[in-house]
């Protein structure tokens, strides 16, 4: 019985890791693909990393105005700025930013306020006044030339005002 | 005998496609083998978390949060002494991985310190995906067997239990790289259904890649410049990129395409941070660890073995090495 039962044992085990992988498989897809606004359920994803290339593409960029009552001319971006300006991880950061733009052409105003919140609280230091801008282009032109095929402003905020 | 008949079936579906050793499952060196390596990989754990240490003032002086549902429970408590608790939780469960991974508890305890830990890192707004595998890897660890540390194990299914629960991180591990994969392959056929005319499999793909990543963010990478001015460079680079991550899966059951797919994954890595500006050291660890010292890979690199293993062109690849040496053996005195 002893060994029959570790045989047993053994082919259980096996199933149990085949059915997590598939669990896996199923669930990183669905909690990255299929569910509205949401990245994904940690540890769940789907792995969709750099799957387009994208042949033109787009971001927002944030532009530093002011801190306080000093004025910057011409405007700093948020991933140039120094560190009396922009704590934390710049790379997290972005990512915010990309978020809340998005989050203010739709009108989405809860979402704008705790996307504020988080980038005003975590990422700018101080009174911060910033500009969110749109841009679109041709990823190697841009590089080479910096010409957008389009560029328009979103919004303009500063920390902690309006939340 | 009936036994007998199920471990056969076992190691059978184990055993590699094309020929390839029966035993690999029941060998003590294997075995030990991938002691060493697990013993390793809590090691590592240990030294992340005590690199972690670093950051605890910067981590303990967060405010406001997005909390992830593994840290939930932050919105409860006082967000210092909360992130304080999962702080104090990843060392602990470092500690523990080294001094007590021979118990299931123990195990567990390491894999939900990992989790809250990623999940805090990651209620900050945005997710990077990073150190994502450590928790995986971490999960599957979970389903070793009772005397799985000790030492020359004596007992047949001790040994063939953790070896299967080895080979099921190495197919958590290279299940990411096939999703990977399989949803840039999708991309290219989603682009040419939409008319997009640059994909992964156009010369100028990967050039296009990266200059959208370092204008992304609004710096140069290391080599990024020099391929925008090179594209056609990135060509095949970028198509076998796709190739090794979407077959990466079909590796688990080759073993003489562990060590390959293992370093070329890796080696993927180093240059995709050098190209997109984009690190996963971690994850470069974990493939060495896993696939490039994978205890199934023959002792000695056999590359016309591998070649006909090859997904898609082994066949083909195999005959022509058959091929290839067959004239070298009618040829001799």
């Amino acid at each position: 019985m002893g060994p029959q039962r570790d045989a047993h044992g053994l082919g259980r085990l096996r199933r149990r890791l085949a059915i997590l992988l598939v669990i896996y498989f199923f669930a990183g897809a669905a909690s990255q693909k299929l569910i509205p606004g949401v990245d994904e359920i940690i540890p769940f994803y789907g792995w969709s990393l750099f799957s387009k290339v994208p042949n033109d593409d787009s971001r927002y960029v944030l532009l530093i105005h002011g801190q306080g009552r000093r004025s910057l001319d011409p405007p700093v971006s948020f991933l140039r700025a120094p560190a009396t300006l922009v704590a934390g991880n710049r790379y997290t950061g972005r990512k915010v930013i990309q978020h809340l733009g998005r989050a203010v052409e739709r009108g989405n105003a809860a979402r704008v306020g705790t996307l504020r919140r988080l980038l005003e609280s975590n990422y700018l230091q101080g009174r911060v006044r910033y500009e969110l801008v749109f841009e679109r282009y041709d990823p190697i032109e841009k590089w080479r030339s910096g010409t957008d095929l389009e560029r328009h402003s979103v919004g303009e905020f500063t920390s902690g005002e309006g939340l | 005998m009936r036994r007998g008949g199920r471990i056969e079936r076992l190691i059978a579906f184990f055993r590699p496609a094309r020929g390839g050793s029966a035993s690999l499952l029941l060998s003590p060196e294997r075995f030990a083998a991938a002691q060493s390596l697990i013993g390793a990989f809590y090691a590592v754990l240990l030294f992340l978390a005590a690199g972690r240490l670093f950051s605890w003032p910067s981590d303990l002086a967060a405010t406001d949060l997005a909390p992830r549902w593994p840290v939930a429970w932050l919105h409860l408590v006082d967000t210092r002494a909360g992130i304080a608790a999962i702080l104090w939780l990843h060392l602990a469960g470092g500690v523990l991985g080294v001094a007590l991974a021979r118990y299931r508890w123990a195990r567990v305890v390491v894999f939900v310190s990992l989790l809250e830990v990623l999940a805090l890192d990651f209620s900050f707004g945005a997710v990077n995906h990073g150190n994502h595998l450590g928790v995986l890897i971490a999960f599957v660890l979970i389903f070793l067997p009772a005397g799985w540390h000790v030492p020359g194990s004596a007992d047949r299914t001790v040994r063939v239990a953790t070896l299967l629960v080895f080979s099921g991180a190495q197919a958590m591990i290279l299940l990411t790289y096939s999703m990977a994969g399989m949803w840039k392959a999708g991309g290219i056929l989603q682009q040419w259904l939409q008319g997009d005319f640059v994909t992964y499999l156009h010369p100028h793909g990967l050039a296009q890649q990266v200059a959208a990543k370092m204008i992304e963010d609004d710096a140069p990478s290391i080599l990024g410049p020099w391929l925008v001015a090179h594209p056609w460079a990135g060509w095949l680079p970028g198509i076998a990129v796709v190739y090794l991550e979407l077959f990466a899966l079909w590796v688990v059951t080759r073993p003489s395409l562990h060590r390959a797919w293992g370093l070329g994954l890796a080696l993927f890595h180093l240059t995709s941070h050098l190209t997109l500006g984009v690190g996963f050291p971690q994850s470069v660890l974990w493939l060495v660890l896993f696939l490039g010292l994978s205890p199934f890979r023959p002792p000695v690199f056999e590359w016309r073995r591998a070649a006909g293993e090859l997904p898609v062109v082994g066949t083909w690849l195999g005959r022509w090495a058959s091929f290839a040496r067959a004239p070298a053996r009618g040829g001799a005195p």
